[in-house]
């Protein structure tokens, strides 16, 4: 039975290291053919990529739940990796604003940040309650 | 170890998940080989990036589906090979096209169950373009219209024939001066077959060009065709070949509701999109790339309106993987010899002014060590129950030869059924090709961005 347990929690760990793995080069794969279209898509698929994230997330989810597995309470709001986050996204986004012209950039630009705002407001007023 | 067990403590992900003792060790250790299989995936992928390989496959049971990229399976006399069957001491062909240098081709056949195994068989590899590859054929003379002199002679191309004005004083009476003939050898005459002298009492021979204000001409089966525009007339005739006539003078022809359009070859745009003049159609070029390796070039791009470019029909897609179409001049480096593709035969242009008469943009350049540098390798099975056979080819000398097509024979004694073709071309892993990957990477991201040079 400690075996059993063991075993478990040793596949939840690692199921945790390969997902930070696959989004770590989720990002940098994404930043790549952000910068030369084609130079990775043509090579790998990231439909077959994100498929695989969401069965990793899937047995995670599935192992933490079973084994009562809990996280102490994370603060986003403090964490580091959102400022990485929406820095990684603006750099995504404005990559492919290039094209356009400045008045649909600005368009654009206003739209995206008025549905963030949004979405800011609706996590964290639900998270508040 | 201990130390080695804090730092992974301080590393880990999930340490709400407590492990003690020895799995903690056998943790540490898978995920040091987890970190290892990550480096290399990524090696693998940065491999595939820097080193691409291309694949080219035909599976003959689907022959018409779309997965098919290697071209045109067929026999010496152009048949196209049917359900794979390959008959004793006939030849396949097959072509593969894209843009790129690769070092070497894994050629793989797999045959169908009830084959006789393939016995002697060598495959043999070409780089040139498709439609150089096509056989050649009787020199061509001048072009329909043509004005020309010999001595005393003075010649109108007409219907594809030479007819000689009896006089000059008669091509003067039509229009024409001394000036309007170009002066031509008598060695690039016989190109042509001798037509019926015109004489006083004959009609305007057909191939007649003429010009009524801004509005060309060319007269034709006795009937006044319009060309559609003088952007048009200037790709297939010089201006001084039209002789200038009043509207009086047209009325005593028909005028054909038919339109003239651009020369063959001709290369225009219309908004975004760049398009090849085939057989009076459009055939609207699908990427740069094929624009590119074609040896197309940029400034021979000429921009057309509405009126010009819907004369012409609107053919399917030009990519890379079909050849120049009729009307494309090559120029054969190496020996400066000029050919004209029609009909799936090349028709050598011998003599200056025959080729003035056709060239109106810049030739694709060829070179005939496409056709003469071959390499070959001899087909082996491979183990196993499969009738499966393959060899490696060696491409590294065709690095230097124009061309986006590599046309392949197989050479066998015997009779064979194919049921699959596959060809990966491969890079070596070397120093000179990943500095020509990197370089490679560097300019199309400086173009991505409009990063000039």
């Amino acid at each position: 039975m400690e075996y059993k347990n063991n075993l478990i929690k040793i596949t939840y760990k690692l199921l945790n290291d390969i997902l930070v793995i696959l989004l770590l080069a989720y990002a940098l794969l994404l930043v790549s053919d952000g910068l030369l279209p084609g130079i990775i898509s043509s090579h790998l698929s990231f439909i077959k990529l994100t498929v695989v994230i969401f069965a990793v997330l899937g047995g995670i989810i599935f192992l933490g739940k079973k084994n009562s597995y809990l996280y102490s309470n994370f603060n986003i709001r403090q964490s580091r990796l959102v400022f990485v986050l929406i820095t990684l996204s603006f750099l995504l986004i404005g990559n492919s604003m290039l094209k356009f012209s400045h008045f649909e950039n600005t368009i654009i630009t206003f739209a995206t940040l008025l549905i963030f705002y949004y979405f800011y407001k609706i996590i964290f007023s639900s998270s508040q309650e | 170890m201990e130390k080695f067990l804090k730092l992974q403590d301080k590393s880990d992900f999930t340490s709400n998940v407590e492990l003690s003792g020895v799995w903690k060790k056998r943790y540490a250790i898978l995920r040091i080989a987890l970190f290892c299989m990550a480096f290399l995936a990524a090696l693998y992928i940065a491999f595939q990036v820097l080193f691409p390989s291309r694949s080219f496959d035909f599976f003959f049971r689907s022959a018409g589906a779309l997965k098919n990229t290697v071209i045109d399976p067929r026999d010496e006399k152009n048949n196209p090979i049917e359900n794979g069957l390959v008959k004793e001491n006939a030849n396949l062909l097959f072509d593969t096209a894209f843009s790129g240098d690769f070092s070497e081709i894994d050629i793989n056949l797999i045959l169908e169950k009830n084959s006789p195994p393939i016995q002697n068989a060598a495959i043999t590899v070409r780089k040139s373009f498709q439609a150089f590859f096509y056989p050649i054929s009787d020199p061509i003379g001048f072009k329909n219209g043509s004005l020309i002199k010999n001595g005393n002679k003075y010649l109108i191309v007409s219907d594809g024939k030479l007819r000689e004005y009896s006089s000059l004083q008669l091509a003067e009476k039509l229009g024409y001066t001394d000036k309007s003939f170009i002066a031509v050898s008598e060695a690039e005459l016989k190109y042509n077959e001798i037509g019926e002298e015109i004489t006083g009492s004959s009609k305007v021979p057909n191939g007649t060009l003429f010009r009524a204000g801004d509005i060309f001409y060319q007269l034709k089966n006795q009937k006044m065709l319009r060309f559609v525009s003088e952007k048009a007339f200037l790709t297939q005739y010089d201006y001084g070949q039209a002789i200038e006539k009043n509207e009086e003078f047209l009325e005593n022809f028909e005028i054909s509701e038919e339109l003239i359009g651009f020369s063959d070859g001709t290369l225009v745009s219309y908004g975004p999109s760049a398009y090849v003049i085939s057989n009076n159609k459009r055939l609207p070029i699908n990427n740069e790339t094929t624009f590119v390796s074609m040896g197309f070039l940029w400034d021979d791009i000429i921009p057309a309106d509405g009126e010009e470019i819907e004369m012409h029909e609107k053919e399917k897609l030009f990519n890379i993987a079909q050849p120049h179409p009729n009307g494309t001049i090559f120029l054969e480096s190496d020996s400066d010899k000029y050919f004209l593709i029609n009909n799936q035969e090349k028709r050598e242009i011998i003599g200056s002014n025959i080729l003035q008469s056709y060239l109106r943009k810049s030739p694709i350049v060829a070179d005939k060590s496409g056709l003469e540098t071959a390499e070959t390798c001899e087909l082996r099975k491979n183990m196993g129950f499969s009738k499966s056979y393959s060899c490696k080819i060696r491409i590294e000398n065709f690095s230097g030869i124009p061309g986006n097509d590599y046309q392949f024979r197989l050479e066998s004694d015997s009779g064979t059924v194919i049921k699959e073709i596959h060809a990966t071309f491969k890079k070596n892993v070397n120093s000179s090709n990943l500095i020509f990957s990197l370089g490679d990477i560097k300019s199309k991201i400086k173009l991505n961005y409009g990063i000039q040079e």
